[in-house]
């Protein structure tokens, strides 16, 4: 192959039209993130955000961040086709070797330069990483960056790099990483994780920085977070080295990997371990945490899971979720008598959770009957109408629903049975907590059930091949319309436990883009898997959570969707099948790549022609 | 001697990571008519949709008339001079008779009045018809349409999978007499064909493909007459 | 009634511009594109800004001519804002999953995405206040009839949607562009042995639905100002109304927009109650797949007629 390449013309003469194209999209990529990080702008100075953004020195740094990836783009495109030359054309050992046998200025020169190199690209992402300083790029934002530990985080992590790469080529010392014991590498791992997350994590920065030590022992937990991440993050790196430099050994005659085998008491003690951190980790918290315990991450694990038996297990996309929720906490608002429309008798929220499990599955139901007969993509469509409507209906029916000022005062759970007397107190979000996991757990076990069941297995059938699956007998409209309802009603619970502790309602919290929230939780932990629903769910809401709570890394609460969408199209691109996914949906969307069978109940679309 | 025409060499087709085709090599000389045989699932069709682009091989070349192509688009190589008229027609239900020749001529510019005349009287049939809906033709009808649409790009190599698939014996025969015309008109043609008598008669040469594999080569004469080709892979009888 | 079913009319013309955009993505790829409701709103920002700008600051045009001028070359910015768009969306939202050849649900959840961005993204780069847009004409009412009163802008999208409408007929069924996508929307596979280049022939068909996007939005734009969501509620009707006519279907949906629009009007004639008429709408919808799924003039896809 090499030998077909023209030689004779300089390798730039060599770039065409789509290679300009490359990096013109790596360029706009660039400035995309740039507008997406950057501040808010108006209509009265439109392009203000624009300049904002461009002008700022971390922001500069996607731009550059975006070239680089066009012209990485486009130098693999060029590799590829067998246009230019592969850089590294002969092996690299002998390269290291002339290296390392240079003597004298030039190895002095190499050797100090790439330092200088490493040292500048550290300051360069302390500061690029930093928090929003201000318009204005100049030595006087880099010089302030100094101040913050960041800075030395990234500083040794470059000079460990550098230290490391020159030590492969220029032999420095006689230590070569190959010949290092096993333990050496991971513990060098941890330690150096473990100090590079102290000192250079963006997010700890007031933790650590010389002057603010958080006063809070309670809030730490959670402050340690991404120091953890780079902890295991780092491990899973020295492990991968470790088995790809034991695999490369052709004298191991060991197996490589042992396959994990789960007893049922490590199963047991799993659970155990699990249910011991959720009972007692919260009591831990700050009550900012606990509250958003309650209704950032246990509601929606709960909204998730329900979506998840639409969208995972049954393929069908419902954009109109949200309405069976706002039908849940309307249904309680109704029994409690706080509406304009007075009920026949007044419930207990309580008691109102089997009524609103009624009426969200009955909506369901018939909803989903006439639209699920038809091509599934027409039920993403009608939902989202159905969704439109319930919220018009919340919003502007004054007569029933109260229209858009709300509902107040509606009541919380309380129990009063046999002399039994206790009331749910909204100040502590604690108990809720409780009552909330002795919902989601029966929950998830039940659904756990339900997919490993009959059904679950019809659901997999109607999923990958409809037809097939119907010509076995599978009444594939009863099992669609099944899950529908079954989301539904767990979307109509999570209404009822959204009203009984917030004790107001709002119009403007049903809206469109809670339905998209809820999906995206669902696809970013892996649709199909409960355990990577509850995954997805518990980080993407802890996320945003904790960035508005320290208001790091310039992240503006408004901001949420236009990461959410942009994180719904790489998720597509790349991970369709989400971070935990189950393994039968993972095979589903690689038989779909293939053309075998499909990954969802939704018929079949124009393939991209291979080019 | 001159290089042939098409030249197929060591392809491998995958769909996914099962193989459909493992080493395949075959060469069509300029003016032949060669065609392929082989039972169902041999990977006949699929070799034909590798040579035109729709789907492309996994390792191996393909060489037209000196150019490298198995990595070009379909599209491109049909102004290349590559015809393919595909297994089951495929014709535009919903465009006029007149509309399909059009559609075959898409890559080329002008005006195209000889050509559809010259059409019509290879296909006299379809100068009838040339108002009517695609889909409202007769099978014969339709494969004549859609062989007709093919040449309306005026190729030199024209790929015909299994043009006597559902056909009464008698168009069979009348089409495989107009791939005849085809050829004396200067375009050479990859006939695969599950008719292997009909297809042998007409050819120059053939290849028997078994699970992806040329398993006989010969010129169309001798395949015809070797009984236990016949027996084995040809549905006939001896 | 009849002022309201005029009335009805004008409205739905807006949706049938729309409901192409859908009806056209839908005929090639199988696909409802859910980002069409971001051409719309792009189309509007760019009729805004042309405006701003192009009039800057004049509050009343003088003269006939320049009206037409105005209003024209409005349309032709805003089309081709709509157009750059829709051809971003396919390239960035669509492209990479048909080359994995991804199930559908991923193709809708990327759409999704894709709108998500674009709106917020708007809506952070101007604000999430809405704005009125200078008019290009003096929106005074023309005509009286049947009790109804018909404004200038009336006439305006009356006359505007009709001929994009003609024009847009007319690529579909007579120029070569219209016959690859009807080829494309027939057999895609058999399309690219005629030659016919698929992936451009599908960017072609976001752009023309693109176009008809964009232009809605202008005159969106004009009626009633533009926000970052503004493309979201006539989207969804438009859809509604691509259903309606027949999706895949042409002038299925150019139909079908009028005729939503006219449906729509009906609360207000008879309950006076505005804000069911995205109740009406959506009611309409669902009565149609139940009754008639396949649209008024039916789905025949890759067919204009």
């Amino acid at each position: 192959m090499s030998s077909e390449i023209d030689t004779t013309v300089p390798w730039y003469k060599k770039l065409t039209g789509d290679d300009y194209r490359r990096v013109a999209t790596g360029t706009a990529g660039g400035a995309v993130l740039a507008v997406m990080t950057g501040p808010e702008g108006s209509i009265a100075e439109p392009l203000y955000a624009l300049r904002a953004s461009l002008l700022t020195a971390h922001v500069i740094g996607y731009l550059i961040f975006g070239i680089a990836i066009g012209c990485l783009l486009t130098y693999r495109a060029k590799i590829r086709d067998g246009v230019w030359k592969r850089r590294r054309a002969t092996p690299r050992i002998p390269m290291a070797e002339k290296m390392a046998a240079t003597s004298g200025p030039a190895r002095s020169i190499a050797l100090g330069g790439s330092g200088v190199v490493a040292v500048v690209a550290a300051l360069l992402i302390a500061d690029f990483s930093g928090p929003y300083v201000s318009h204005k790029a100049s030595l006087h934002v880099i010089a302030h960056q100094f101040l913050y530990t960041r800075t030395y985080g990234y500083l040794v992590l470059a000079l460990a790099i550098w230290f490391t790469g020159a030590n492969q080529v220029f032999h420095v010392t006689n230590v070569r990483l190959r010949s290092l014991p096993k333990w050496s590498i991971l513990v060098g791992a941890l330690v150096g994780s473990l100090l590079f997350g102290l000192t250079a994590d963006p997010f700890l920065r007031p933790r650590f920085s010389w002057h603010a030590i958080e006063p809070s022992y309670r809030d730490s937990m959670f402050h340690h977070w991404p120091t953890y991440l780079w902890v295991v993050l780092a491990l899973l790196l020295a492990l991968s080295y470790l088995r790809k430099r034991n695999s490369a050994a052709p004298m191991s005659a060991t197996p490589r990997r042992r396959a994990l085998v789960v007893t049922p008491s490590m199963r047991v003690l799993t659970y155990l371990g699990a249910g011991f951190i959720a009972y007692e980790a919260p009591k831990y918290l700050s009550s900012y945490w606990q509250i958003s315990l309650y209704q950032q991450i246990g509601i929606f694990c709960l909204l998730a899971v329900g979506l998840n038996v639409v969208v995972g297990f049954a393929g069908l996309l419902d954009l109109g979720y949200v309405a069976f929720y706002a039908l849940g906490a309307y249904t309680t608002a109704y029994f409690s008598g706080a509406l304009p429309l007075q009920p026949p008798f007044h419930l207990n929220p309580f008691v109102v959770i089997p009524a609103a499990v009624v009426v969200a599955m009955l909506a369901g139901v018939l909803l989903g009957l006439p639209t699920l007969r038809l091509r599934g993509d027409y039920l993403a469509i009608v939902t989202l109408g159905f969704g439109e409507i319930v919220y018009v209906l919340a919003n502007d029916w004054t007569a029933v629903t109260g229209g858009s000022p709300g509902t107040l005062s509606l009541p919380t759970f309380s129990v009063n049975l046999l002399g039994l007397h206790y009331s749910w107190n909204p100040a502590d979000p604690l108990s809720y907590y409780y009552l909330m996991l002795g919902v989601i757990v029966p929950v998830i076990v039940l659904f756990d059930f339900l997919n490993n069941s009959k059904v679950g297995r019809s659901w997999a059938a109607i999923r990958e091949d409809e037809v097939a699956a119907q010509s076995l007998g599978i009444n594939a409209l009863k099992y669609k319309v099944m899950a529908f309802a079954i989301g539904a009603s767990t979307a109509g619970v999570a209404g009822v436990f959204t009203a009984a502790k917030v004790g107001v309602l709002f119009p403007a919290t049903f809206v469109l883009q809670l339905s998209i929230t809820i999906l995206v939780l669902v696809i970013f932990g892996g649709m199909g898997s409960i355990l990577g629903v509850l995954v997805g769910a518990v980080f993407l809401q802890w996320l945003p959570s904790y960035l508005t709570f320290h208001s790091y890394l310039g992240y503006q609460e408004s901001d949420l969707l236009l990461y959410i969408g942009a994180l719904l199209v790489i998720m597509m691109i790349f991970r369709p099948q989400g971070l935990v996914p189950s393994k039968r949906r993972r095979r589903e969307f690689i038989d779909a790549e293939l053309g075998l069978g499909s990954a969802d109940a939704l018929g079949a679309i124009t393939q991209e022609q291979p080019s | 001697m001159t290089e042939p025409m098409l030249q197929v060499e060591h392809v491998q087709v995958r769909y996914g990571s099962v193989p459909a085709i493992h080493d395949l090599s075959l060469s069509v000389d300029k003016g032949e008519i060669v065609t392929v045989l082989g039972a169902n699932g041999a990977g006949k069709t699929t070799t034909l949709r590798m040579i035109s682009g729709l789907h492309k091989p996994f390792s191996g070349r393909v060489i037209f008339e000196g150019e490298q192509i198995q990595n070009r688009p379909a599209h491109e190589l049909v102004s290349m001079g590559l015809g393919h008229v595909p297994e089951g027609r495929r014709i535009f239900a919903t465009m006029t008779v007149r509309e399909n020749l059009e559609m075959g001529a898409f890559g080329r510019k002008g005006s195209f009045h000889e050509e559809y005349e010259h059409i019509f009287t290879i296909f006299p049939v379809l100068g009838e018809r040339r108002k009517q809906l695609g889909g409202t033709l007769s099978g014969g009808e339709q494969q004549m349409l859609a062989i007709g649409r093919a040449l309306m790009a005026k190729p030199r190599l024209l790929l015909l999978d299994e043009p006597s698939l559902g056909l009464a014996p008698k168009i069979i025969a009348s089409i495989f007499e107009i791939i005849g015309k085809i050829r004396e008109e200067g375009v050479t043609v990859l006939l695969v064909e599950q008719n292997a008598n009909q297809a042998l008669r007409i050819a120059d040469r053939g290849y028997v493909l078994e699970n992806g594999e040329v398993r006989f080569e010969d010129a169309a004469a001798t395949l015809l007459g070797d009984d236990r080709i016949r027996r084995a892979y040809l549905g006939l009888e001896a | 009634m009849f002022n309201y079913i005029l009335q009805g009319t004008f409205t739905g013309l807006i949706f049938s511009l729309v409901a192409l955009g859908y009806t056209l993505v839908y005929g090639v790829l199988r696909l409802i594109n859910f980002a069409h409701s971001e051409v719309l709103m792009t189309g509007g920002f760019a009729g805004y800004f042309y405006l701003h700008y192009a009039m800057s600051n004049q509050t009343v045009v003088q003269s006939v001519w320049l009206s037409l001028f105005f209003i024209v070359t409005g349309v032709i910015v805003s089309g081709i804002a709509g157009t750059l768009v829709a051809i971003a969306i396919e390239r960035f939202a669509y492209r990479p999953l048909r080359r994995r050849n991804a199930p559908k649900l991923a193709y809708l959840i990327s759409a999704i995405g894709a709108s998500y961005f674009l709106l917020n993204l708007f809506g952070k780069e101007f604000g999430r206040y809405p704005e009125a847009t200078t008019q290009p004409f003096s929106n005074h009412v023309v005509v009286t009839l049947w009790g109804g009163q018909f404004t200038m802008f009336d006439f305006v999208i009356l006359v505007a949607a009709l001929l994009l409408m003609v024009i847009l007929d007319f690529i579909v069924s007579r120029t070569k562009m219209g016959r690859s996508i009807r080829a494309v929307a027939m057999d895609a596979e058999t399309a690219s042995l005629m030659g016919v280049n698929v992936n451009r022939t599908i960017a072609s068909t976001f752009a023309l639905g693109g176009f008809m996007g964009g232009a809605a939005g202008f005159f969106v734009a004009i009626n009633q100002g533009i926000s970052y969501d503004m493309g979201f509620k006539p989207a969804l009707l438009a859809f509604t109304a691509a259903v309606l006519g027949g999706i895949g279907n042409v002038r299925g949906a150019m139909i079908g927009g009028v005729v939503l629009g006219i449906v729509m009007f009906a609360p207000i004639y008879w309950l006076q109650q505005p804000w069911m008429e995205e109740v009406i709408a959506f009611s309409v919808l669902v009565l149609i797949l139940l009754f008639r799924p396949t649209g008024l003039l039916g789905e025949r896809l890759g067919r204009s007629a």
